[in-house]
């Protein structure tokens, strides 16, 4: 093989080039190449990124957890519950949302990590546990279950912090002004400090061996059950913070929010090239294959395509990069 | 792909090039994109639309909370001018939206909730009352929100009214021994517009005392639905109302229940058969086309719309944008691609 492909960072970079390139070709009358296209995509990229990047470390501790789209809507409720209904402010949001998506994050590291359940199963049934919790947070604020949370009536667009997070943090002066969203910025900066964790820590390396031979790391001292527990607890956390970006996109909390997101959070870290029998992968893998999703869905979008051909062409265009990453 | 396949491609996407910045001279919608009912599908496909185009006069969405999506999308942009118009109008929503100047239009989906309570109570009494009672619509504008909207009417409301007027002796609370027991079976109340549904149900039946509503959610399971109306019958409740979820698998249950006398009220979606009291709903082409006749007038007959639809496969998203074109003056169905 090519010595150039001969490494998966080299080999997702390869696909996101290839899709960049199809935006290039299907620009839409130029729009693939307006600035305000590529911070769009960034920022809405980032829900999904986040919860990908906790997803990239369950996955090569050998796991897989389908509940974080529930648990981004959980500590989304519990955000949006304090800061719109309680009318607290936001740290205190976000500490309540970091809590919940631990302490739920810690339920699944419990369930399979230590009591050894399938993880696919376990994750299930907190999949829907959390989806029952973020539908009757509402009645602690004294509204009907399932309802949303809205914002009080001087505030319909959210209070100062979610206009400054759902903004650009800064104009950088460049063809006629590109904007830096504060959400891309977040998710970037925690992708930063995961993959430092992961490739530079003895955490990091840690899961990188239970994923690989969970008996063989046993047997050379590692704590296996609490290095593979930890994984879903970091998960549960970064499922918080993307519910806590998806209730400032929303301006508003949903009970809803995240369904699906789960499988769109595995599809990134699959496309990046994390192996999902684990052990092998990266974080800065991951962003490569959020982007390359995220290029997909925006390309099809300004393109106007129709609904039917969009799922189609978005199955075709999964399987050439998850084949293309296979080869090896 | 060969260089010259690549030139080929790149030429015919420079030849759809075409001038988007000049005034439109009709209306025109030149962006559709399915967003699914959400909020922020359709901020995203916004984003795409505002990237494309460089003017745009008006977005319609096929829900409220799209349309806020939709709004987001070109504050963050800084796009002025655009107008927006929505569906539904939940007081706490989109009619609030409009109050708060986000949204210049919503078209109300109504629930019927005070309507069939109404009904019910006439049935009870003897009343003959017609089998479908289609309702009308509300249009809120900045212009009339305060005033609660412009109503749009039909047959169904003129219908009710005449009932209310002609029957206003039954139409009393009256303090009785005698309790009518009417029991409820919805869908599901995972969606506002349900709950909003049972909210006017029940604020309804409190102002009778002589009722009394007992009220089941079937959590989006048939099944369930069809448990309820067995349940209903066996408790021995006076009348049944039901939202259907499924509308041929309730039938059977249906005329059970209207086999041992009791009356089944039907609201929002059909039943699949003709075997029913009476049914009371909503009407989205009409909705569509009062959404229309609006965008038509904040435009003054010229503009660029974006529509924002709701799940396609779903027939109030169909409708509501068939009724849409019509009530522009738009030609067609214009989806397909």
């Amino acid at each position: 093989m090519n010595p150039v492909l001969a490494s998966p960072l080299s080999r997702a970079l390869l696909a996101l080039g290839l899709v960049v390139a199809l935006g290039c070709v299907f620009h839409a009358e130029g729009a693939f190449f307006a600035a305000q296209t590529h911070r769009d995509l960034l920022s809405a990229s980032s829900v999904t990124g986040i919860l990908a990047l906790g997803m990239t470390l369950v996955i090569l501790g050998g796991g897989i957890d389908l509940s974080v789209g529930s648990l981004l809507a959980v500590c989304g409720m519990t955000f949006a519950a304090l800061t719109l209904g309680a009318g607290l402010a936001w740290p205190l949001g976000a500490a309540g949302a970091l809590v919940a998506g631990v302490a739920l994050g810690g339920v699944n590291g419990m369930l399979a990590a230590r009591l050894r359940l399938q993880p696919f199963v376990a994750t299930l049934a907190t999949m829907v546990l959390a989806r029952g919790l973020a539908k009757v947070l509402p009645v602690t604020l004294g509204q009907d279950p399932s309802s949303k949370v809205m914002p009080p009536a001087e505030q319909i667009l959210g209070p100062p912090f979610y206009q400054w997070l759902d903004g650009d943090l800064l104009v950088l002066p460049l063809a006629g002004g590109i904007g830096v969203p504060a959400l891309g910025v977040l998710f970037l900066g925690l992708a930063l400090v995961l993959g430092v964790v992961v490739s530079r820590t003895v955490y990091g390396r840690h899961v990188l061996a239970v994923g690989g031979n969970e008996v063989a790391s046993h047997l050379a001292g590692v704590a296996v059950v609490r290095v593979r527990a930890l994984t879903y607890v970091l998960c549960g956390a970064c499922a918080a913070v993307a519910g806590i970006c998806q209730t400032v996109r929303d301006r508003l909390g949903n009970p809803e929010a995240g369904t699906m997101f789960e499988l769109k959070a595995i599809a990134a870290v699959v496309i990046g090239g994390t192996s999902l029998r684990g052990g092998s992968g990266g974080i800065g893998l991951t962003v490569v294959g959020v982007l390359t999703l995220g290029y997909i869905e925006k390309i099809l979008s300004i393109n106007g395509v129709a609904e039917h051909w969009r799922l189609i062409l978005q199955g075709a265009i999964l399987v050439a990069a998850v084949l293309l990453q296979d080869r090896r | 792909m060969s260089r010259s396949t690549l030139l080929v491609f790149v030429l015919a996407a420079a030849g759809c090039t075409r001038n988007q910045d000049a005034p439109a001279t009709a209306l025109e919608v030149v962006f559709v994109a399915d967003a699914k009912w959400k909020q922020d599908e359709g901020k995203k496909e916004m984003e795409s639309a505002l990237a494309r185009f460089p003017r745009i006069d008006l977005v319609y969405a096929h829900n409220d909370p799209m349309a806020f999506g939709a709004f987001l999308a070109a504050k963050q942009a800084n796009r002025t001018g655009i107008r927006f118009v929505g569906v539904d109008a939940l007081p706490q929503e989109g009619v609030r939206y409009v109050q708060e100047g986000i949204l210049d239009a919503t078209v109300e989906y109504p629930t019927g909730g005070a309507e069939a309570i109404d009904l019910a109570l006439l049935i009870l009494n003897g009343v003959a009352v017609p089998r479908d009672v289609i309702l009308g619509t509300r249009v809120f504008t900045k212009a009339d929100v305060a005033q609660g909207g412009t109503p749009i009417e039909a047959e169904g409301t003129r219908i009710v009214a005449a009932l209310r007027a002609m029957h206003a002796a039954h139409l009393r609370p009256a303090t009785t021994d005698h309790v009518w027991r009417l029991g409820m079976s919805q869908t599901t109340l995972d969606e506002p517009w349900r709950v909003q549904m049972n909210a006017d149900l029940r604020r309804q039946a409190k102002k009778y005392p002589q009722l009394e509503l007992i009220e089941k959610d079937a959590q989006n399971d048939t099944d369930k639905q069809r448990t309820h109306i067995d349940e209903f019958v066996t408790q021995g409740v006076h009348l049944i109302l039901v939202s259907p979820k499924e509308s041929i698998t309730l039938v059977p249950a249906v005329q059970r229940a209207r086999a041992k006398g009791i009356p089944v009220l039907v609201l929002d979606r059909r039943l699949g058969s003709e075997d029913y009291t009476c049914f009371v709903g909503g009407d989205n082409l009409a909705i569509g086309r009062a959404a229309g006749a609006v965008a038509q007038r904040l435009l003054g007959g010229r503009g660029r719309i974006v529509e924002i639809q709701g799940l396609m496969t779903s027939s109030p998203a169909q409708e509501r944008h068939q009724g849409f074109r019509a009530g522009a003056g738009l030609p067609g169905r214009g989806t397909t691609r």
